[in-house]
């Protein structure tokens, strides 16, 4: 949408942005800003992987916490049991994530629409039943906490915030040039066409299971590296915040709210409602329901009013602006 | 075979269905309306709930609850077809379930805003009176619901079978547009399937509750539940539901059996999702859907 002779202007003014976000931090010191930046940038993580799947491919995937959850736990119980370095559990978690991703996305994507979305539903329940029953792996319900080694890059462990911002922000912007990368290629292309007829999309020769199962295990990778990162950051984890509806659902009204299908889309749905969400939860604390009424009401509203997302509105106000 | 799996069996028979009655209105959602209704189950949840404030208000019998949750879920049922879901019946199927996803939400937040995070019990006057039967003793809770639900059941299904509304809505569900040419008010059927819908899983769910527990979140577990046993049996058969009811019902009880009551929703969530892969059909469903 962009007007390719502003590209090189554009570019500039990224550029810019990206300068001052990874200054931020050593002038702002605000605990509470950098706190709020940090799940900005983990949020960005997983709508983006969410808009490959959803957005840009069009299958709702309603289960991609389980790769959430098999990011975060694969390093950790790692860590914990077989004295593997974190990183390297990483490394492990994302290959986990792909792996299984191909799996899944196999076996479900014989499935569409409604189906497709039930059934990656239940294989996240299934992996949230398998983690709180095998107790001698997991440690269950009860959740495994990842022990503070004072600062360490080894052990992903610091006192302050600031290296936890850098590494959100570098892995956030990883997943926005994924997605723009995607979005440039044949295969974000093929993506869009199996969104919008996929019948039509296989008559002219596109292996449409296949592209849909590349877009699911890019997914998946995003959300295996997000989820260590939460579980670096918090320093525990428990199988209903890591397999729950919640991870899975969040990273879609994000990328609704924002534009799904688009490359800014999410981030802007994200940066607009992650810090409203985040004051909601703690000035409301005491009545507890209303961020689940919040995020309910907010997702059924833009359905109805802008299914086109954030981004669309923002869109008109630049043309409006420029002419 | 020991008088104990006899028992284990005849438990899952009687909790199946229920879980017939509790499910039976989604497949009427989504073949008339076609409405992937994600807050299905919280709609359940309301009226467990509903339940319990009357029992702990009124000391209304499980009984007496039913009399008033059926008219009261009938109205809501029209009221949520008329306010909420007509506003998206034209929206692409995507769009619908995630609108009902949000709804889902809402209404979680309701819940937990009105009735807090603690886990209720609704309580039946009936349920520490014990039946002997072969191996062991059953609950007579167990037995009278599963009655009084497939009573509620078979009203259901002579409803849809004999009487002209029920004719007219078996006839949308295969052909809208052959329905409308022939002259059946489209909107009605869409108001009457909904409140009709609602109010059966709200009669199974007040059934349910004495045997299950409320909560805020109990509603996902009520719509996957709902959404297996359609599925499993066919979507838009009404017999299907009853058939999925059973074999839900009975897996479960095996499962907590042989294994432990940990895999029992595990082994259920399996079976449904092979089914899904080997007959997306269902096992009794006859028409094609993508």
């Amino acid at each position: 949408m962009i007007p390719s002779k502003n590209l090189a202007e554009n570019k500039l003014l990224l550029l810019l942005t990206f300068v001052i976000l990874v200054v931020l931090p050593f002038i702002a010191q605000s605990p509470l800003l950098l706190h709020l930046a940090i799940l900005v940038y983990l949020y960005i993580i997983i709508s983006e992987a969410w808009n490959l799947i959803g957005g840009y491919a069009g299958q709702v995937s309603l289960g991609n916490a389980v790769f959430f959850g098999v990011g975060a736990y694969t390093a950790v119980l790692l860590y914990l049991n077989l004295n593997i370095n974190l990183w390297v559990g990483l490394i492990i978690g994302i290959i986990f994530s792909a792996v299984l991703s191909a799996v899944i996305g196999y076996i479900c994507f014989r499935l569409h629409g409604v189906f497709f979305a039930f059934a990656t539903l239940a294989v996240a329940e299934v992996f949230k039943l398998l983690f709180i029953i095998r107790k001698d792996i997991t440690q269950g319900p009860m959740g495994v906490v990842l022990p503070y080694k004072g600062d360490s890059i080894l052990d992903v462990s610091f006192a302050s915030k600031t290296p936890y911002y850098l590494l959100t922000l570098a892995f956030s912007v990883l997943a926005i040039l994924t997605v723009s990368y995607v979005s440039k290629s044949k295969l974000g292309y093929y993506l869009l066409a199996v969104r919008e007829d996929e019948v039509a999309a296989r008559s002219v020769g596109i292996n449409t299971v296949l592209v849909k199962i590349i877009a699911f295990t890019l997914s998946a990778i995003l959300n295996s590296i997000a989820g260590f990162l939460y579980v670096t950051y918090i320093r525990y984890i428990d199988p209903y915040v890591a397999f729950g509806l919640d991870i899975s659902l969040i990273q879609a009204l994000l990328t609704i709210m924002g534009g799904a299908g688009t490359v800014w889309g999410p981030v802007l749905g994200t940066v607009i409602l992650i810090p409203l969400l985040e004051l909601f939860r703690v000035y409301f604390v005491k009545f507890s329901g209303i961020n689940y009424m919040l995020h309910g009401a907010l997702l059924m509203i833009i359905i109805l009013l802008m299914p086109q997302g954030a981004i669309s509105i923002v869109r008109r106000l630049i043309k409006w602006l420029k002419s | 075979m020991d008088g104990f799996l006899i028992q284990i069996l005849l438990r899952g028979v009687l909790v199946g269905g229920m879980y017939a009655l509790l499910s039976v209105g989604l497949t009427l959602i989504f073949g008339v309306l076609e409405i992937p209704h994600f807050a299905y189950g919280d709609v359940m949840m309301l009226a467990m709930y509903t339940c319990y404030w009357l029992q702990v208000f009124t000391g209304a019998s499980l009984f007496l609850s039913i009399i008033i949750v059926f008219p009261l879920y009938l109205a809501l049922g029209f009221i949520l077809q008329k306010f909420v879901v007509n506003k998206i019946m034209d929206k692409p199927e995507l769009s619908k379930m995630l609108f009902m996803v949000g709804f889902s939400l809402f209404l979680q937040g309701l819940a937990l805003f009105v009735w807090t995070a603690d886990t209720r019990f609704v309580k039946s006057e009936l349920q520490n009176i014990y039946v002997d039967i072969g191996g062991g003793k059953i609950s007579l809770t167990y037995i009278v619901n599963f009655v009084m639900a497939m009573l509620f059941f078979a009203g259901f299904y002579l409803w849809l079978q004999k009487t002209f509304m029920g004719k007219a809505i078996r006839a949308s569900a295969q052909n809208k547009d052959l329905a409308l040419v022939t002259g059946i008010n489209i909107h009605k059927i869409f108001l009457v399937s909904f409140g009709i819908a609602t109010v059966m899983s709200a009669v199974g769910a007040v059934l349910f509750a004495p045997i299950y527990y409320v909560g805020p979140f109990v509603g996902l577990e009520l719509t996957l539940k709902s959404f297996m046993i359609v599925v499993l049996g066919g979507l838009g058969s009404i017999e299907g539901a009853l058939l999925g009811g059973l074999i839900i019902g009975v897996v479960e009880a095996l499962s907590s059996y042989l294994l432990s009551s940990e895999v029992k929703d595990l082994s259920a969530l399996i079976i449904f999702l092979l089914v899904l892969l080997f007959k997306p059909k269902g096992l009794l469903g006859k028409e094609v859907r993508e």
